[in-house]
């Protein structure tokens, strides 16, 4: 949708769900990394998960940037919008995992 | 660039709760409103040090640039510090976080940042301030920051019950959220009013109290995760903290009716085992058996909990440790002291 709107508004409002999308993954994926690995491995698992976040995110920011630069906005979003997608989907896998574990 | 900035969520600000003592694990979900007010003001607090750094380093623009690049983690031409320690050292320090008492972690980041952020911009002036001394103190604090996250977060399910694992965690990002928001603001007001350099200096003052707020937290003991149940022997407690364990031998002596056991550790290390012996003294007081146990406090095994004898006259003995052998002793002893014949071993995370 933000490819395709040029309403103010409505991106502002589109840019409101984003955020609290993306402000909710990380206290879940840190309340499922605390509850489902053994007490005295979180330390460990955290430390992993901060390494592959940081490095997602430094990777990110360089492939979207040159994304962006090369094909334009709209590709760039696009390809944020299909990383949102798989990470949701993702997630569902995973929550649908623990369920029937 | 401004926002990116304030929204860089590597200044994750310290965690600050004050618990009473007389809480109990799944009890004391209301205690934790003053521990959110308490950390939203030392966040607060702790935020007003982003602008006043960057002004600080206003005379040089290549100094700007970089402690904003260090912010945003953007900066193509100097590889962010900020963003290099905890990709290359987050797996070793999750290790130590580990094994190693987590508020050792949480207070000496805290004071190691408060040295670091306060007191060395204080004491250099802005003349002798270079490029290359902001990238070793970039550097530092980032590696201070890599332990201090991965601390704090391993500290929530000893703070709270698994029920409001979630709850906490949203609790440390939004009060993180509102110290980014806020602060800046009021680091504006002090910098106007009294200058960077007090404001940064204020800002170590703050890591400071921080460290004292954790010190005042009494973390709880270890509880079983929700993850799969494994049993002994398996492959998970064979690579469980490199150090598994397995129930090797069992036997049961036929004079003194005492199981004996073989815990053997994977790995072994000099220092990783604690020699522990069960003793029966009914009968022909035989029935003496090894118990090398997982040692003490190393937090790869947290508790091995063994009832081996077969009387309430049995005695179990084991080396001195620190305060987590004291506790299995603890249990070591009851169980004997119980009488029951089973012998039973278990790790418990």
């Amino acid at each position: 949708m933000l490819v395709w709107t040029k309403d103010l508004y409505l991106v502002g409002l589109l840019m409101i769900v984003i955020g609290g999308g993306m402000g909710a993954f990380t206290p879940i994926a840190w309340g499922i990394v605390q509850e489902l690995t053994p007490r005295m491995m979180v330390g460990r698992v955290l430390g992993l998960y901060s390494t592959g976040a940081m490095t997602a995110a430094i990777s990110g920011i360089s492939m979207f940037g040159q994304v962006t630069e090369r094909f334009g906005e709209s590709t760039g979003v696009a390809g944020i919008g299909a990383t949102f997608l798989l990470t949701a989907s993702l997630g569902g896998w995973l929550s649908w995992s623990i369920r029937n574990r | 660039m401004r926002d990116e900035v304030l929204a860089d969520a590597d200044d994750q600000p310290r965690f600050c709760v004050a618990r009473r003592s007389d809480t109990n694990r799944g009890a004391r979900g209301a205690s934790l409103a003053p521990a959110v007010y308490a950390r939203f003001w030392i966040a607060l607090a702790q935020s007003t040090g982003v602008p006043s750094g960057r002004r600080y380093l206003e005379p040089g623009p290549p100094l700007v640039r970089v402690f904003d690049y260090r912010l945003a983690g953007e900066n193509h031409h100097h590889r962010t510090p900020s963003y290099d320690s905890p990709i290359v050292l987050g797996p070793l320090i999750g290790v130590y976080v580990d094994r190693l008492p987590k508020k050792f972690f949480l207070i000496g980041s805290n004071v190691f940042r408060a040295v670091l952020i306060g007191i060395i911009p204080c004491a250099v002036s802005t003349d002798t301030f270079t490029v290359n001394l902001l990238y070793v103190l970039v550097l530092l604090d980032a590696v201070a920051m890599a332990t201090f996250s991965p601390a704090l977060t391993s500290s929530v399910p000893l703070i709270v019950p698994r029920a409001q694992f979630t709850a906490a965690n949203a609790l440390i990002q939004s009060t993180t959220s509102l110290g980014i928001i806020f602060g800046p603001a009021l680091s504006g007001i002090g910098i106007a009013l009294f200058g960077s350099q007090e404001v940064l200096c204020l800002n170590a003052v703050t890591y400071c109290v921080a460290a004292l707020c954790l010190g005042l937290v009494r973390l709880g003991t270890l509880q079983p995760s929700a993850g799969p149940k494994r049993t002994d022997g398996s492959v998970w407690h064979r690579s469980h903290g490199g150090a598994g364990l397995r129930r090797d031998q069992t036997t049961r002596h036929p004079a003194a009716g005492c199981h004996r056991g073989v815990l053997r550790i994977r790995r072994q290390r000099p220092d990783d085992v604690v020699s522990g012996l069960c003793e029966k003294a009914v009968g022909s007081g035989a029935g003496r058996g090894g118990l090398p146990l997982v040692r003490p406090g190393s937090g790869a095994a947290a508790h091995v909990d063994s009832r081996c004898c077969g009387s309430p006259s049995g005695t179990c003995r084991t080396a001195p440790g620190s305060s987590r052998g004291r506790a299995w002793r603890a249990r070591w002893r009851s169980g004997c002291s119980s009488g029951r014949k089973t012998s039973t071993w278990s790790v418990c995370s």
